[in-house]
């Protein structure tokens, strides 16, 4: 047993390596703020590493450790607004930097699920399949959220442009 | 309708930076996970590794651009850096744009942002913005054979770009001290000057270069951009490598993308970024208009119509000129020559250059038929440029170093800069419903084989159509196999190559002059005679040396090269075209 959950160990590091960046850009996304971000994503892959061994390889292992490092994000978020109320001006109630434009604040105002949807696939790169397990959705429901992001972001677009 | 997913995609860019790698703490991550009565002292780790992370932000040879944030070019972006040029520079300026097909959309109006005198030359750096591309233009007095130098970035670049200064040209050699070396084997000149310059931001206060010799050198630093002198360099000297110091007194290493040997590839040494796989296998695509001959872009104009030859064969009746960017000057032509084929040629302000190809193949091994080069010494921007299938509705380029931009696209037509520092470059073609159908990785392959022995003459041809000698040399490659290098009178012509033999039988050049030419090359190893076949019907015969082949011809009109077997059955052919 415990070679095997080495190499699972080797294979969280490997993953941590090679996919760093990206686990901070869709953590710091979430969270709006990069120190959250990087801590949040320490923190997810300090409980996938306690929690190896309960990896049962029904999905992907990145899909595994996207869906906690999400999660961890939303926790570090939920922990940030409590805390610190208003403390944070430039950071929206649902965390995601707004830009100086319209569409940022487009992008913030969508509903959770077709934003997290939105920073996987981007910053993330991750396919359909991968953006469902981390989600915990189906596939099918990913391909739907995306397109409501994209209709919601260009009514709101066509109205400002009207 | 608005298609937003390019605009949901630049607008995510630019909210959330990529953090630099050098962050990752894998020791972090197992400490964290370490037993729940730590976890006070964990915290304190915590803390103290955030603050190490936020010093790794001041100490990084990167992390100074990502404290800064955005608006560091804004000097450029909003305003107009610098003072307005003299009006005989300004003139001058103008009577080259007019000369070249790639003119600037509007005559942008020059910008002095440094004048500095070093050694015998004077050097002054000019800077403009023509619609979206952004350029800097260095001339020079007082040192013989230095032009002016132009060369240019796109907007994108600057609005996105986290580092402190933008190099667009590095260690480029001016004037030469010493007679210029015709073949590889001549000692190289020694240069007056060798100089570097490009974008600089607010924050970069000091800019300095350090040589082959390691002495560190100070580049002016001002007017949104930088310019470092290197006078009265040593012979083979070059520069190699740069820091840029914020005001803070925070010192990063500057990109630069300078090949110091044919064993070193291009770019930043990290591996490549973004989707490396399709989503959707799309293969044997089409170009819509173009296979209906329908009018997009612009006519190609009489004038160049006349001077404008593709290779091979001259542009048939259709020719469109196509503009992806219409607020950039690059451009290309893409037109049906009399084969019936697609022809590409990319139209900078360095010049015109493509190709023809069936347009059946183009796309059979998926939707993106880019190419990647560059013009120019000291180039920092590739071109990456070419055709896309009607199924790519975006493209993408992923930098080494996790960022990306958004490639103009416009009647399936790509051309993008990209910075070679930041090599391996992921071009990825999406689909309209988002999903990847290409990847094409750019830079950072591993270099090909190189010449490990020393050269030895194989073939030596004395009076010759040039009535010159033509010498044929070769040498041990670095992977077992040969390199070859052909000496003639106007040039010379070297490769090395990989022990073995793949494709045709028959691998052979030519070197024209009026009264004749030269064919050379290498042969598969079971090809005991060579025959050439002439127009005129003549037919001229060699046997080769060791694989390899140099003929005098008495006309350059050749047909094709016949490589026989001893017996005399043909081992393959291969034809030429008229030159």
């Amino acid at each position: 047993m415990r070679p095997i959950v080495d190499a699972r160990l080797r294979e969280i590091e490997t993953l941590y390596r090679s996919r760093f960046t990206h686990f901070v850009r869709v953590a710091t996304a979430v969270t709006g703020d990069r120190e959250l971000a990087l801590d949040a994503v320490h923190d997810a892959f300090a409980g996938a590493v306690r929690g190896r061994r309960g990896f049962r390889r029904e999905g992907p292992l990145e899909a595994w450790l996207w869906r906690a490092v999400v999660n961890a994000a939303l926790k570090a978020r939920e922990r940030e607004v409590v805390e610190t109320r208003v403390r944070r001006i430039d950071v929206e109630r649902d965390g995601y930097v707004t830009g100086s434009g319209e569409l940022g604040a487009v992008i913030a105002a969508l509903p959770e699920r077709q934003r997290l949807a939105l920073f996987l696939r981007y910053y993330a790169d991750l396919d359909y399949r991968g953006i469902a397990v981390a989600l915990g959705v189906e596939v099918g429901t990913v391909s739907a959220t995306l397109s409501a992001a994209h209709t919601a972001v260009r009514r709101a677009l066509e109205e400002v442009t009207r | 309708m608005i298609d937003v997913e390019p605009l949901i995609w630049e607008e995510l860019e630019r909210a959330v930076a990529p953090p630099e790698p050098e962050l990752a703490n894998w020791g972090e991550v197992l400490r964290r996970s370490g037993e729940q009565a730590r976890r006070r002292r964990r915290r304190i780790a915590v803390l103290a590794v955030t603050a190490a992370a936020v010093g790794a932000l001041v100490a990084s040879p990167l992390g100074g651009a990502i404290a800064r944030g955005l608006g560091g070019f804004s000097s450029w972006l909003t305003g107009a850096p610098g003072t307005p040029a003299g009006s005989e520079e300004q003139r001058s300026f103008e009577r080259r744009d007019e000369r070249s097909w790639a003119s600037f959309p509007e005559t942008p109006q020059l910008r002095e942002l440094i004048r500095v005198h070093v050694g015998e030359g004077r050097y002054t750096l000019y800077g403009f913005h023509a619609g979206n591309a952004f350029c800097l233009r260095l001339t020079v007095t007082g040192i013989r054979g230095a032009g002016p130098t132009l060369a240019c970035t796109s907007r994108s670049e600057l609005a996105t770009s986290r580092d402190l200064v933008i190099p667009l040209k590095g260690d480029v050699g001016l004037g030469r001290v010493g007679p210029l070396p015709r073949t590889s084997l001549d000692p190289p000149s020694a240069p007056r000057a060798i100089v570097t310059f490009g974008f600089a931001a607010q924050e970069a206060a000091r800019v300095r270069f350090v040589s082959m010799r390691g002495a560190a050198t100070e580049a002016t630093v001002g007017g949104g951009a930088f310019l470092h002198v290197l006078d009265g360099p040593a012979r083979g000297e070059r520069v190699v490598r740069g820091t840029v110091e914020e005001r803070t007194g925070a010192a990063h290493e500057v990109r630069l993308a300078i090949m110091r040997s044919n064993d070193e590839r291009l770019g930043s040494g990290l591996p490549p970024k973004g989707p490396s796989h399709v989503e959707r296998k799309v293969v044997g695509g089409q170009i819509a208009w173009f296979a209906r001959r329908l009018e997009r872009g612009e006519p190609l104009s009489p004038e160049h119509r006349k001077q404008f030859v593709l290779p091979r064969r001259r542009i048939g009746d259709f020719a469109r000129v196509i503009q992806p960017d219409p607020d950039d000057f690059l451009r290309m032509l893409v037109s049906a020559n009399d084969r019936g084929e697609i022809c590409t040629s990319l139209i900078t302000r360095g010049g015109v250059g493509g190709g023809c190809g069936p347009l059946n193949r183009l796309f059979a091994r998926g939707p993106l038929a880019l190419s990647s080069g560059f013009s120019g010494a000291g180039q920092q921007y590739w071109i990456v440029s070419g055709l896309v299938s009607d199924e790519v509705a975006r493209v993408v380029v992923f930098l080494s170093t996790g960022e990306r931009r958004q490639a103009p696209l416009r009647d399936n037509v790509v051309i993008v800069r990209v910075s070679a520092a930041k090599f391996p470059a992921r071009v990825v073609g999406y689909d309209a419903a988002g999903r990847v159908i290409g990847v094409l990785t750019i830079g950072g392959r591993r270099p090909g084989p190189r010449r490990v022995g020393p050269w030895r003459v194989l073939i030596r041809l004395k009076g010759d159509a040039t009535h010159r000698t033509t010498v044929l040399r070769v040498a041990r490659s670095s992977s077992g196999g040969s390199c070859m290098l052909v000496s003639f009178r106007n040039g010379e012509s070297s490769g090395c190559f990989s022990a073995g033999w793949r494709g045709p039988a028959v691998r052979v050049g030519a070197n024209f002059v009026p009264s004749g030419g030269v064919l050379y090359g290498r042969v598969r190893q079971d090809v005991e005679l060579l025959e050439v076949q002439l127009r005129n019907g003549s037919i001229v015969r060699a046997r080769p040396r060791e694989g390899f082949v140099l003929v005098a011809l008495p006309s350059f009109e050749i047909l094709r090269a016949v490589g026989r077997d001893a017996r005399g059955r043909k081992l393959g052919t291969q034809s030429f075209h008229r030159p």
